[in-house]
């Protein structure tokens, strides 16, 4: 009996547990209910309306109950769009579309493609930034984000989800009316320099342009576009698809640069095979030509003639020299033009290698001299800068090809020669000149740029090698021995790598040439002022070069030189060879060009001229300083002064015993009195 | 420190809980119980038949503890237990227990947070429910089931006696949560949303949106199962779900015990046991929220790490289905202990050795995507080998008067948990794998008398080798990189020092006064080493070298508290108690990160520049950004009393306390978030009036009371 007491207490306790039991709820929640319900709402404006009811000046606030409707066409899901939702007025052949700026990321979530919305507009503000329209939250003349607490007050769906068919255009056909549409270009490919690049950097989350080209059906080139891929993107790490075909994306915009943004990789159906380059681009000059046309000033290539240019890379800034410029020259070998394309862009060498053969569209670029070297580029007033990093892919075309370029062989005293000027060369038989031996490209320490002087031995000729101070081998020590160097001529060599320098013979040690440059000859003639002239003679072994040096005439007993001497730069005279300075009479005279053509040379028989070099140095002279000729043992009126031809030295001291003076004064002093002298016949210019 | 008969022993003794049929008293107990703590009420009976004629004696127990919400918003209860025990007396020597209990325990859980969250919502405010239908739903759901069947024998000679036991418990314990993929993180206290997110900028102060975000979390504030919904349902496959971390365990154990009184005063203890567990680690998709199914990927992924499955990839998930990882830890345990004990006049000693041998092993049956190498199948077999010994001394200057002395040396392998440092997605072992040693010696003093009893205590532990990981998101590493890192910290050597003593007074025969203080001091004491190990960080950068931590303090408890009780005990059966409770030197819990090289030093190993200064950060500088938070002091009064009565044969009763009499609003506990991993990250966050990451903190309960009313018959 007890225990059937108990059994029934159990009971009673079972029954309390179970009422219990029911209490808690903790699961099998009844599922909400998500049928989709039509909002009730009137449609007052359309996308295109809203659009104008921006006026300059800022956001504009929408005070009014106006409200439009649009399907989504834009998608977050895979991270390229951010924030953003673009609506256009139509699933198909839309007529407007505008984007909406909303302070919430995943918004696929919500605004699925297809997705009809109402946005009512009051209490929003339609902005213009960059060239496009979009809606947001004023926030004083700024456009705000719609914060993400408001979304669902502006926002409201409906239960429509359409299909969306892009609209198919070309590239031509690009126009600010289609912003934030859903388009779709056929014929497209990404340029050759970008096959191998992932849509956006590996290593960072930076947002990267991609330059895609249009062609039509014959594989002539249209133009070319942007496509612009977010580093924070799900696809950022794929590789570019390498074929041809149509892509669907969001137009955008960056002000006059269209901007084409893809919702995930399905959107580029690149199946096709690549168009060819060498079918896109015909060049229609060479770069000869195309050097001809520069007259002196800023050339403009315009966009009524079609220029364009075939060429090979000769030029590489891996390693830090070429700093925002290629080099291109018009073969692989023996080229016989060369010009250089200034470039603001880094790491240019990824694109455009050394040997790549590539197309230079140069319409709407100009020409000029840059730092004396013929460039090509942007304009800035009359000078060539360097073309935007975002445009450089527009202007030069990479066809893929590369080629191996063989440098024409020249020797230190070819170099000089104008036509290798931005061409690829092998200068041969150089070494450091003595007194730079031990130097590093530039400086051991430190950025700024530096030049090393190179010569061959006994060649007066010497070039000067430019190196960039961030070339990583700008603090390394110059090579110190004997052989060739490469390089892209211009006013310098400049080289790619160190491997350019190939010294791989010994130092050699140059004999002192102490040049021998003698005034040999000082004529006045009796018939002609201005056939008056002087003639230099090198009798040294080995040509000497007078930049530097200069002619000075003393008049009348004068200590001081008379103004604006003889600069004789620029002229290499020859062992053996002569220099003639004359008047302006004596080609007419004489029947043959002096060297250099001076009203200077007026000396009248009683003045003296001196022979000075690059350092100031008097050479040789004629006549003695402070002394007017006149009465004199060297006074040369209506006559001359032929140096002796057993002199051979030059004398910094005057000695009439070197000289054979004739003059048609009265004067017994001088070797030949009263013997006057008529020109042509009487005098032996350029002989001795 | 003490001596134990059924096993060794930690540090802190042991339990041993007793499940014979026949050591419980006989008869039926009821109660009924109402709270407003974790659970609203409990009600519990259990009877007891004692030794029947037959020699057989049954225990059997219910019991029910519920709360549609507790203390903390939709943080519900609902346990139930069963206990059953059926014991058969073969003979004097020789009876047989079987004894199978079953508890099951599901609750929602309630969220740390912020000060910014408290400030705004109270200290009540849980984030993990939402309304669905009119209902509080909770995201977050703990639930255990783990029921236990044991078998044993007891032999009993005169001054032997053997117990041997064998017990099979099988079962699971799954934490669920919210699953997001690709989609807008659901939690309403998730940084972005709130007001501090706008105002973090001091250049770019966005009131506007600060505002809003403040009305939005005020109004709200709660889970959109709804729109979660909705967007489940129009997109068809689950961007929003819940899953549960499920952990399914079966354990088998071995173990027999001998106790044998060799003289009077000697007794020795000994055992060998052996345990076996399979424990299967996976994920568990629970509810769809309305989708058809979910793709089963790993959305901070790229490319093939995506797959959570290599084998099985883009596999679709339906509800009910295992995903994301999946493995099993095989562990085994064998071990042998003995221990002499010797009872005298003037002295008692005991002295104890114990020899353990563990061992774990991974198998995983996803090839995941990002460790496609080292997930798959059996991982290296780990193993530990333990001795620990322990002694002690008693001496009694005389009945009222003794001292003791213990000291003991023990070694512990290390945990499953700690043993693998990312046991989810790889095979990959924690560096530095060795057991965890502890060195201790406490001495006590203890005077006995009719009216005073007391005890001082002192003591020394010093813990050496411990390995602690955890979990999170973390921003700047190694200069300016971010992401969801697993951190393990090995090495750490802890000491805990200190004083306690306890006394109570016999006033009269009906007061009694009580007295207790501890003293402690306990902290790091030394410099251990930290690894990070995720995605960026494989190999070679996963070590961040020296955590600096020596003489932070350890967090989790009061290092001191101060008690004061007052106790009446009438002779009619009615009693009160009063306790006056100081805590104080509760301390927040540290991020070791924030103490490596990582949170000075920039990628290139310099110091980060400071943004006022201009120079290198200096030490102070640092030193000042990572001081330990010191909690507020607590002072908690605590009131219980009861009553009961005799009659019929039954004993009827009551009693009621009141916990935080005042509603002393305290910190319990809290953790730096370690997502500010470096100097100006942090100082950044510091300088805000409401830091975005700052601590998340743990608040004591404010006022709160138990009813108890019972019956036994």
């Amino acid at each position: 009996m007890k225990r059937y007491m108990n059994i029934k207490n159990y009971l009673k306790i079972a029954l309390i547990i179970s009422l219990f039991s029911g209490c808690v709820k903790d699961s099998d929640f009844s599922t909400p209910n998500v049928d989709c319900v039509e909002p009730e709402i009137t449609v007052t404006n359309s996308i295109q309306q809203v659009k104008e009811m921006y006026y300059f000046g800022g956001a504009t606030e929408i005070e009014e109950d106006v409200v439009i409707e649009g399907y989504v066409v834009s998608n977050d899901e895979a991270g390229n769009i951010y924030k953003t939702i673009s609506i256009q007025d139509k699933p198909e052949n839309p007529t407007s579309a505008i984007k909406l700026a909303i302070d919430q990321s995943d918004l696929y979530t919500t605004y699925n493609v297809g997705r009809k919305i109402y946005v009512k507009l009051k209490g929003l503000a339609v902005g213009y930034s960059y060239g496009s329209f979009q809606i947001g939250k004023a926030n004083g003349k700024e456009l705000d984000r719609i914060p993400s607490t408001e979304v669902k007050k502006y926002i409201l769906r409906s239960c429509e989800v359409a299909e969306i068919v892009p609209k198919s255009v070309q590239i031509s056909d690009l126009n600010e009316d289609l912003l934030e549409m859903l388009i779709k270009i056929e014929n497209v490919q990404f340029s050759n320099n970008e096959i191998g690049n992932s849509y956006a950097n590996l290593d960072d989350s930076s947002t990267i342009d991609r330059e895609l080209e249009s062609f039509n059906s014959n594989c002539s080139l249209l133009g070319s576009v942007i496509v612009r891929n977010s580093g924070y993107s799900d696809f950022k790490n794929e590789l570019l698809p390498e074929g041809k075909g149509s892509i669907t994306a969001i137009l955008s915009n960056y002000y006059d640069d269209f901007q084409l943004y893809v919702r995930n990789t399905e959107d580029l159906d690149f199946l096709e095979a690549r168009c060819d380059y060498s079918n896109a681009l015909t060049p229609t000059s060479t770069i000869k030509e195309v050097r001809e046309l520069y007259e002196g000033s800023l050339f403009e290539f315009g966009v009524s003639i079609p220029y364009i240019i075939e060429g090979y890379v000769v030029s590489s800034d891996e390693q830090g020299n070429f700093e925002n410029k290629i080099v291109i020259q018009d073969a692989v070998e023996n080229p016989s033009a060369g010009i250089q394309l200034l470039v603001d862009k880094e790491l240019i060498f990824e694109d455009y290698n050394i040997g790549d053969k590539v197309f230079v569209k140069l319409n709407s670029l100009y020409m000029n001299k840059n730092e004396g070297i013929l460039s090509v580029g942007f304009p800035k007033k009359d000078e060539i800068v360097e073309i935007n990093a975002d445009a450089v892919g527009t202007y030069i075309y990479n066809s893929g090809e590369n080629f191996k370029i063989t440098p024409k062989e020249l020797s230190i005293s070819q170099v000089v020669n104008d036509e290798y000027e931005s061409t690829l060369v092998k200068v041969i038989n150089v070494q450091l000149v003595e007194n730079e031996l031990g130097s590093a490209f530039t400086y051991f320490s430190g950025t700024d740029d530096g030049f090393r002087i190179l010569e061959t031995c006994n060649e007066s000729n010497k070039i000067s090698v430019f190196t960039n101070g961030n070339a990583l081998f700008a603090n390394q020590l110059f090579p110190e021995g004997h052989g060739v160097i490469t390089g892209v001529l211009t006013s310098n060599i400049e080289i790619r790598t160190v491997e350019d320098v190939e010294f791989t013979e010994s130092y050699e040690i140059c004999p002192v040439i102490i040049p021998e440059i003698l005034i040999t000859e000082v004529a006045d003639p009796k018939n002609s002022t201005t056939a008056r002239f002087v003639e230099l003679y090198n009798a040294g072994p080995t040509a000497i070069n007078l930049s530097g040096w200069k002619l000075n005439k003393y008049v009348n007993g004068a200590m001081s030189v008379s103004s604006s001497p003889v600069e004789l730069n620029g002229i290499v005279i020859s062992s053996s060879g002569f220099v003639i300075i004359a008047n302006t009479g004596f080609a007419n005279i004489f029947g043959v060009s002096p060297t250099i053509e001076t009203t200077y040379i007026s000396g009248n028989g009683d003045d003296v001229y001196e022979l000075v070099d690059a350092s100031g140095k008097t050479i040789d002279i004629f006549g003695v300083l402070g002394e007017d000729g006149n009465g004199t043992n060297w006074e040369y009126l209506d006559g001359g002064a032929v140096r002796n031809l057993g002199v051979n030295n030059s004398n910094n001291m005057f000695e009439i015993s070197e000289w054979t003076v004739s003059s048609d004064a009265n004067n017994f002093l001088v070797l030949y009195p009263n013997t006057p002298k008529i020109a042509p016949n009487d005098y032996s210019p350029f002989y001795r | 420190m003490a001596p134990a008969a059924y096993t060794f022993g930690g540090v802190l003794g042991s339990t041993n809980f007793s499940t014979r049929a026949s050591d419980h008293q006989k008869g039926t107990k009821v109660s009924i119980s109402s709270t407003n703590r974790s659970y609203a009420g409990r009600v519990m009976t259990t009877y007891t038949s004692g030794l029947n004629e037959n020699d057989w004696a049954f225990v059997a127990s219910a019991s029910y503890r519920f709360a549609q919400e507790g203390y903390f918003e939709g943080a519900s209860y609902n346990a139930w237990s069963g206990f059953f025990a059926v014991e058969k007396r073969l003979n004097i020597h020789h009876s047989l227990n079987l004894t199978a209990f079953v508890a099951s325990n599901r609750r929602g859980k309630s969220s740390p947070n912020t000060q910014e969250v408290y400030d705004l919502k109270g200290y009540q405010y849980n984030s993990y429910w939402g309304n669905q239908e009119g209902d509080k739903r909770n995201s977050r759901m703990k639930e255990i089931v783990e029921p236990v069947v044991i078998l044993s024998h007891f032999f009993d000679l005169n001054k032997t006696s053997i117990k041997t036991t064998v017990s099979y418990q099988f079962g699971h314990v799954g934490n669920s949560r919210l699953g997001y993929f690709n989609a807008p993180n659901p939690d309403p206290t998730y940084w972005k949303y709130l007001p501090s997110n706008y105002l973090r900028f001091e250049d770019d102060l966005d009131y506007g949106n600060a505002y809003l975000s403040e009305q939005e979390f005020l109004n709200d504030g709660q889970l959109n199962w709804v729109d979660l919904y909705e967007v489940n349902s129009d997109r068809g496959n689950s961007l929003y779900y819940v899953y549960e971390d499920r952990v399914d365990d079966t354990q088998f154990s071995f173990n027999s015990n001998l106790n044998s009184n060799l003289t009077d005063q000697m007794n020795l203890n000994s055992g060998v046991s052996y345990r076996n567990l399979n424990s299967d680690n996976y994920a568990k998709m629970l509810d769809l929220l309305g989708g058809n199914e979910f793709v089963d990927l790993d959305q901070y992924s790229q490319g093939d790490e995506r797959q959570n499955d290599l084998n099985n990839p883009n596999r679709a998930i339906f509800e009910d289905d295992q995903f994301q990882y999946n493995y099993t830890i095989q562990a085994s345990v064998l071990s042998a202990f003995a221990q002499l004990q010797n009872v005298g006049k003037k002295i008692d000693y005991f002295a104890s050795a114990h020899f353990e041998n563990t061992n774990y092993q991974r198998e995983g049956f996803y090839k995941n995507g990002r460790y496609p190498d080292n997930s798959l199948g059996k991982g290296e077999k780990q193993s530990f080998n333990d001795v620990s010994v322990k002694a002690g001394v008693t001496y009694k200057f005389n009945g009222r008067n003794l001292m003791s002395l213990n000291a003991g040396y023990l070694s512990n392998a290390p945990t499953i948990r700690n043993s693998f440092s990312n046991s989810r997605v790889n095979n990959n072992i924690t560096p530095n794998l060795i057991s965890e040693k502890t060195l201790t010696a406490d001495a006590t003093y203890l005077y006995r008398s009719p009216k005073l009893q007391g005890r001082l205590t002192g003591f020394y532990t010093q813990f050496s080798n411990a390995i602690e990981t955890g979990f999170f998101f973390a921003e700047g590493l190694r200069g300016d990189q971010a992401d969801f890192v697993n951190e393990i910290v090995t090495g750490v050597d802890k000491l805990n020092l200190g004083v306690e003593l306890s006394a109570r007074y016999q006033a009269t025969s009906t007061i009694n006064i009580l007295a207790a203080g501890s003293f402690g001091q306990f902290t790091y004491s030394n410099n251990p080493h930290l690894y990070l190990q995720s995605e960026s960080f494989l190999e070679l950068d996963s070590d961040f070298g020296t955590a600096y931590l020596k003489d932070y303090r350890v967090s989790g408890t009061p290092q001191r508290a101060y008690s004061l009780g007052f106790e009446y005990r009438d002779p009619k059966y009615w009693w009160f108690q009063i306790n006056a409770n100081l805590l104080t030197h509760n301390y927040l819990d540290i991020s070791p990160l924030l103490r490596t090289d990582n949170f000075y030093l920039d990628a290139d190993g310099v110091p980060f520049v400071d943004d006022e200064t201009g120079v290198e950060v200096t030490q102070d500088q640092v030193n000042a950004l990572l001081i330990q938070e010191q909690f507020e002091d607590a002072f908690l009064v605590n009131m219980v009393g009861g009553k009961s009565w005799f009659m019929n044969q039954k004993y009827v009763g009551f009693f009621i306390g009141v916990n935080n009499v005042l509603g002393e609003v305290f910190k319990s506990g809290g953790f730096e978030q370690s997502r500010n991993a470096n100097y100006p990250e942090l100082k950044q966050d510091k300088q805000l009036e409401k830091p975005i990451f700052g601590p998340k903190y743990w608040y004591g309960n404010k006022a709160s009371y138990y009813v108890n009313v019972y019956m036994r018959f």
